[in-house]
């Protein structure tokens, strides 16, 4: 039951809409002059969705975002307005490893940004082949470090002590930023006191099952509504709400004031996720603001298999529990375990009950289990990842508070 | 030759602070010779005028000397002495960046009666506690309101630590108010706004903003921001709903209800409670319970702010002083009686009309609607300036969005309004 992606402007809705024969739904992102307002799911019927039907569904749903972009447009107003002149100077920065395909398509996505002057880097972690360095020699624009030491996190601190600019955009290698993207992340750094801008990622493709699944359960996107999060707003400990590593942009000054990445966290460690939440929730702790801009849009491509959908969805188990062990067991956060007792019971708990009396909507059951397992080992992964990075790095171990 | 800016800088005892202010005002863009830094050195015990007198800075310095009057008075001195056109004035911990003179002289040029202040990024003395956290949040989030297009200034946007206004303009609304020791750049605002100055942002003219108020100065200082609310309050009557002290019947916890009426009633007693409550604050900073710990200095700061009341209207044990605080309130209610101006906008007309109406009107409040049907409520907000254009779209825009969108989607399906989407989904 594959579902096609389309991207329609609210001006210009077509009368029909036509989509190659295989596809049964279409998930349809609708902007208002190129700004992201809303998506809509619709069924497909013979290749073909009318646009009456289109119509119907949009005002029917007619979410606050589409109405309050028209409103604005009507009154000239732009809640953070910036022309390029006034806005920072950025570093665009990819960390991949072993993906010389997607980084060619994402440096195809990036080749299509406005040029402000940004610099584009492309951080190659730990890389079996020399593929990735050609695919950037190729292109040309890009910058090419090579970080041998396995991590994302690792990368991520090398991007930032690379950049040249004030401003580091993070997108993933098997994503595909939108020609805004850059320009709507840097608009929101007009506050000093924001570190971090997240931006809206939406499905490159829904082929398979299992991106489906990611899409529906896991999904990055966090709606089409700016928000402005600091730790009066959400807590710090549950930071996964303000968005997600695969489309963040960071000031690089956040190094000093905030400190690196764990780089005992995150993919190509023990732990496989939890780098990204665990950097918001230090952002936010730390009395500093994260702005949500779904205008900061990016593609991403899901994995395709199950197998491969089991194992991210493990991977966030591991990275939860493991960036909340560092919370409880190095920085005395004691209200860790009510969180972790409140996730269990009031999500993890029904979910499952739900899966094993097939409710509606039900999730796999066996990715619940993926997860619950992954949070089972994740605290052990930590530790031992942390063990093994601070021998690695020559720092002498320390005892957990 | 006579300076375009005199800098005016009220200090106490804070050698050590004051040479860092005077050396950032020696890496100035400005000329050299275009300005002038007045010290007042207010009742300095610790070498200050010694450290000045040895001083030999590039640009001309005067340093003057006063027996301990306040910070308000301190001004006043310095500005009565200044050659200036124009004062800026500066706290002893703040440490200018190298454009703000430059900026400050910048963003009077060809606005008269223009009052400019200047941004203070803070620099918190312990920034890991949660107080710092707490105190930094506070001043960057009452700069990045300013920050805003189309911010509507109020009195309590006046920050009296980096600020400059004509010379003339100070002395013909009479200066700062040497009767208070806290509060007075508020105060000042109030009558600034009155005469219809008008106030912005300079986010350029920059001073980093040593602060080292710590939790319990802090609280102290809760104690002295009631007693002049209560001045304030019985000076410019109309501006009490502006201020906490209207709202005693609305504390937002019971605990604080209970703290209010002791303050009143048995000010000892609230002393040594919120004393032991000030244990319990470490201990759940300790325990880093971020949430409670926030509640719980509210209740304290609420505390403190209510027994400043209660001392200033009258140094009374018994209920017999909130008895005054109603006939305060009362009073300065029947005092002010004159209606705010307020006029009608029809934003069919179009906004660029309403918008210039505005700014020929300048009322207090203001009445929406858009053709035949009603948009909302501007309201009058007492000690905030009056209204101007760049005030309306951020109104409009946030507040009265929701009326304003039904109103345009009803003057749209009746088909006299703008091209709008609603046309397009039927």
């Amino acid at each position: 039951m594959p579902t096609a992606v389309l991207d329609l402007e609210f001006e210009h809705l077509p009368a029909a809409i036509t989509v190659p024969g295989h596809y049964d739904h279409a998930l349809i992102l609708v902007r208002v002059h190129g700004q992201p307002v809303d998506q809509v799911r619709l069924p497909v019927l013979g290749g073909h969705i009318r646009g009456a039907e289109l119509r119907d569904a949009l005002a029917e749903r007619a979410t606050w975002p589409l109405w309050e972009r028209r409103l604005h447009e009507y009154l000239g107003w732009e809640t953070a307005p910036a022309t390029p002149a006034t806005l920072p100077r950025a570093t665009v920065a990819i960390c991949t490893r072993d993906r010389p395909d997607d980084v060619r398509r994402c440096l195809e996505g990036i080749r299509n940004l406005p040029d402000d002057g940004q610099e584009v880097l492309v951080v190659d972690n730990c890389p079996s082949t020399e593929g990735t360095r050609r695919v950037v020699e190729d292109c040309g624009r890009a910058r090419y470090v090579r970080e041998d030491r396995p991590g994302l996190d690792i990368a991520r601190n090398r991007a930032l002590s690379e950049a040249r600019h004030e401003i580091v955009a993070f997108v993933d290698d098997d994503a595909v930023p939108d020609p805004n993207w850059l320009r709507a992340h840097l608009r929101n750094f007009d506050d000093p006191t924001v570190l971090c801008v997240t931006g809206l990622t939406m499905p490159l493709e829904l082929e398979t099952e299992a991106q489906e699944w990611f899409e529906r359960y896991s999904t990055f996107g966090r709606g089409f509504r700016r928000t402005v999060f600091d730790e009066y707003v959400v807590n710090p400990l549950a930071a996964g709400r303000v968005g997600a590593g695969a489309n963040m942009a960071l000031r690089r000054h956040v190094l000093e004031l905030v400190g690196p990445f764990d780089e005992a966290l995150d993919g190509g460690t023990l732990t496989r996720s939890g780098g990204d939440t665990e950097m918001f929730s230090r952002i936010l702790a730390q009395g500093y603001r994260i702005v949500y801009d779904p205008a900061a849009l990016n593609w991403h491509r899901h994995r395709r298999t199950w197998e491969e959908l089991r194992r991210t969805i493990y991977g966030y188990g591991v990275g939860v529990y493991a960036l909340w062990t560092r919370r409880l067991l190095f920085e005395r956060e004691l209200t860790i375990p009510k969180l972790a007792w409140g996730w269990f019971r009031h999500t993890q708990l029904p979910e499952l009950a739900r899966a094993l009396l097939k409710r509606p909507n039900y999730m796999p059951l066996d990715l619940l289990l993926a997860e619950l397992r992954g949070c089972a080992s994740g605290p052990w992964a930590y530790l031992a990842s942390r063990r093994r990075q601070r021998r690695r790095d020559g720092h002498p171990l320390e005892a957990p508070l | 030759m006579t300076p375009i800016a005199s800098v005016i800088i009220p200090t106490h005892n804070r050698c050590y602070t004051l040479g860092r202010t005077l050396a950032a005002l020696e890496q100035q863009t400005y000329p050299t010779q275009q300005f002038e830094v007045v010290v007042v050195a207010d009742g300095c015990t610790d070498g200050t005028l010694d450290m000045l007198g040895r001083y030999q800075p590039p640009f001309a310095l005067q340093a003057l000397e006063l027996p301990g009057r306040g910070p308000a008075e301190a001004r006043n001195c310095g500005a009565a002495q200044a050659q200036g056109r124009l004062l800026i004035f500066l706290d002893d911990d703040v440490e200018a960046t190298p454009a703000l003179i430059e900026a400050h002289v910048q963003a009077h040029a060809g606005a008269p009666g223009r009052v400019v202040i200047g941004y203070l990024p803070p620099v918190v003395q312990e920034p890991a506690s949660i107080f710092g956290l707490q105190l930094h949040h506070w001043w960057e989030a009452m700069f990045q309101r300013m920050r805003q297009p189309g911010h509507r200034y109020g009195y309590w946007d006046l920050l009296g630590g980096n600020l400059s206004l004509a010379a003339e303009l100070f002395a013909r609304v009479g200066g700062f108010d040497p009767t208070l020791r806290c509060h007075e750049d508020y105060e000042l605002g109030i009558r600034l706004i009155a005469a219809g100055a008008s106030l912005t942002f300079a986010a350029d003219a920059a001073g980093y903003h040593h602060e080292t108020t710590g939790l319990d100065r802090s609280l102290r200082r809760k104690y002295h921001e009631g007693r002049a609310d209560v001045i304030i309050g019985g000076r410019h009557p109309a501006l009490c709903p502006s201020m906490p002290l209207a709202y005693y019947d609305e504390p937002w916890s019971p605990t604080s209800r209970r703290l209010r009426a002791l303050a009143f009633a048995w000010p000892i007693g609230g002393d040594i409670l919120v004393a032991g409550l000030r244990r319990v604050l470490d201990l759940l900073e300790w325990m880093r319970l971020h949430g409670r710990w926030r509640r719980l200095l509210n209740v304290l700061l609420d505390y403190w702010y209510w027994r400043g009341v209660a001392e200033e209207l009258g140094k009374q044990k018994t209920s017999a002083a909130t008895r005054r605080l109603a006939d305060f309130l009362h009073q300065n209610a029947l005092q002010h009686n004159e209606e705010p101006c307020e006029i009608e906008l029809d934003l069919r007309e179009g906004l660029e009309v309403a918008e210039q109406r505005l700014d020929a009107a300048r009322p207090a409040g203001a009445a929406v609607r858009y053709g035949q049907h009603v948009v909302g409520h501007i309201a009058p907000k007492p000690g905030a300036e009056q209204l101007r254009s760049t005030h309306l779209r951020p109104i409009l825009a946030t507040d009265l969005a929701w009326p304003l969108l039904k109103a345009l989607a009803l003057e749209a399906v009746s088909g006299d309004g703008p091209a709008w989407g609603i046309q397009r989904l039927q």
